[in-house]
């Protein structure tokens, strides 16, 4: 996984990681929400 | 830090309300922290721009303001909740949502203002605005709906009324509005006392300038080959007429800095106008496409147009240093005439032992290099050799270039943190 991960292109990297970041918040405000 | 006012407001007395509800504050919080957030991802400040670099810095702010965008636009279209006076018997506003006018009014405005905005800054090429104009309404309109942001969430928001949470957003938006001011009111002042000269403006190539500057009375920019800097020239330092430029020149030359700036903008047309002895400014160094400290074998430089100017200086710079590491060079134009410094790529050539490879998209029949373009078949031929795995390659051209030189380096094997690259538009 950590080999795939630094094979990946640096703009890929961004993208992934904005999107894991995204899930992230989202998976926040609904465990916010349903407190 | 997004998480923070979530945080706050969990922790805080009042009861929850229904799941859509809190869905909605929750959306509406967010929205707004990484809205403040994008202030200090703006590209202009070193200590983040030179650790994660300035295309990750600008592309996060790119995706994070879509993000910001969803959430916002979600936001009021998810409460459940009556709007409502509020209920004497409810005093923690649990059952109704507010029903002031004056409250909701900052919010209904910043959020018709959020998607004007974002759709102002994706389509910023295709407006009929200079890039200097775009540049005050971006930091105006970004601190505009900022300060409605912050009125509606201390007037509706039933959260954001605790102190806690009020004394956060203030916090958040004055460090905000703080970096506007270390952009366009602290950095000027300084930058007065550090002026240069313009020594030298001079044709390299069709529509392509060298623009040469010597400091002023100072000892000049401590920067790092392949760095570039916010040029102003001719303008005043609280003028936004500046615009991003990659130094061409060494740190190994001395202290003169040079740019090689093609015509593209309003600005850039102008420059055969400028005459030496020119005031002009610079804001930098900025970027980390850069090749100090590196120990891979061999050095790849790869351009396209204009994205020549950093690779020159590192290439110059290696020179400088007499580095005896094998470098190639693949410079990609559509004519000719548009290559910039043959004579010194020659010379590099011949002194280095660098291996120029020019490659011209629209070649004239007399032309006896490569046509095409810069493509992966271009990318496999010059560099699938094994022990060109370990080499450092530096990109800097435009978008679709790089994306396919680094999809191909990384098909040959090539590790990605041995691709160093900077794109001089962000689309």
């Amino acid at each position: 996984m950590t080999e795939w991960f630094a094979r990946l292109a640096a703009r890929r990297r961004v993208v992934l990681l904005f999107w894991l970041l995204n899930a992230a918040l989202l998976l926040a405000l609904v465990v916010y929400a349903l407190r | 830090m997004a998480l923070l006012p979530l945080g706050l407001a969990w922790a805080g007395a009042r009861p929850p309300r229904s799941f859509w509800d809190e869905l909605a504050t929750g959306a509406g919080m967010l929205a707004f922290v990484i809205i403040l957030v994008e202030f200090v991802l703006s590209g202009r400040f070193r200590s983040i721009s030179s650790r994660i670099g300035m295309d990750v810095t600008m592309r996060v702010h790119q995706l994070f303001a879509r993000t910001a965008l969803v959430l916002a636009l979600v936001h009021p279209f998810l409460y459940r909740g009556a709007l409502n006076p509020p209920l004497p018997w409810d005093m923690t506003r649990q059952a109704t949502l507010t029903w002031d006018a004056g409250a909701l009014a900052s919010g209904i405005i910043a959020w018709v203002l959020l998607p004007c905005f974002v759709l102002l800054s994706i389509g910023r090429d295709r407006i009929p605005f200079s890039y200097e104009t775009w540049r005050w309404m971006h930091g105006l309109g970004a601190l505009a709906i900022a300060g409605l942001l912050l009125h509606h969430a201390l007037a509706a928001g039933r959260y954001s009324a605790d102190p806690a949470l009020a004394g956060l957003w203030s916090v958040l938006l004055a460090l905000a509005v703080l970096t506007l001011v270390q952009v366009y009111l602290v950095k000027p002042i300084l930058q007065r006392r550090r002026p240069w000269k313009v020594t030298a403006v001079r044709p390299v190539a069709l529509k392509t300038w060298e623009v040469t500057l010597t400091p002023d009375g100072h000892a000049g920019l401590d920067y790092a080959a392949g760095q570039f800097v916010w040029l102003n020239i001719g303008s005043s330092t609280f003028s936004l007429r500046e615009n991003p430029f990659s130094v061409s020149s060494a740190p190994g030359g001395g202290a003169e800095l040079q740019f090689v700036i093609k015509e593209l903008g309003d600005f850039t047309r102008s420059l055969g106008q400028v005459s030496p002895g020119t005031r002009a400014y610079v804001d930098g160094p900025h970027g980390n496409l850069v090749v100090d400290g590196r120990k891979e074998p061999g050095i790849a430089l790869i351009a396209g147009g204009v994205g020549i100017a950093p690779l020159l200086g590192i290439l110059r710079q290696l020179r400088f240093e007499g580095d005896r590491r094998p470098t190639v060079m693949v410079y990609g134009n559509r004519v000719a005439e548009q290559i910039a410094y043959r004579e010194e790529l020659e010379e590099a050539a011949r002194e280095q032992g660098t291996e120029v490879v020019h490659v011209l998209s629209e070649p004239s029949a007399d032309w006896p290099g490569r046509g095409g373009m810069v493509t992966a078949e271009l990318i496999d031929a010059l560099f699938a050799a094994p022990d060109r795995k370990d080499w450092l390659y530096v990109l800097c051209g435009p978008p679709v270039m790089m994306a396919g030189v680094e999809d191909q380096l990384i098909a040959l094997g090539v590790p990605a943190r041995q691709i160093l690259s900077e794109r001089f538009t962000y689309d």
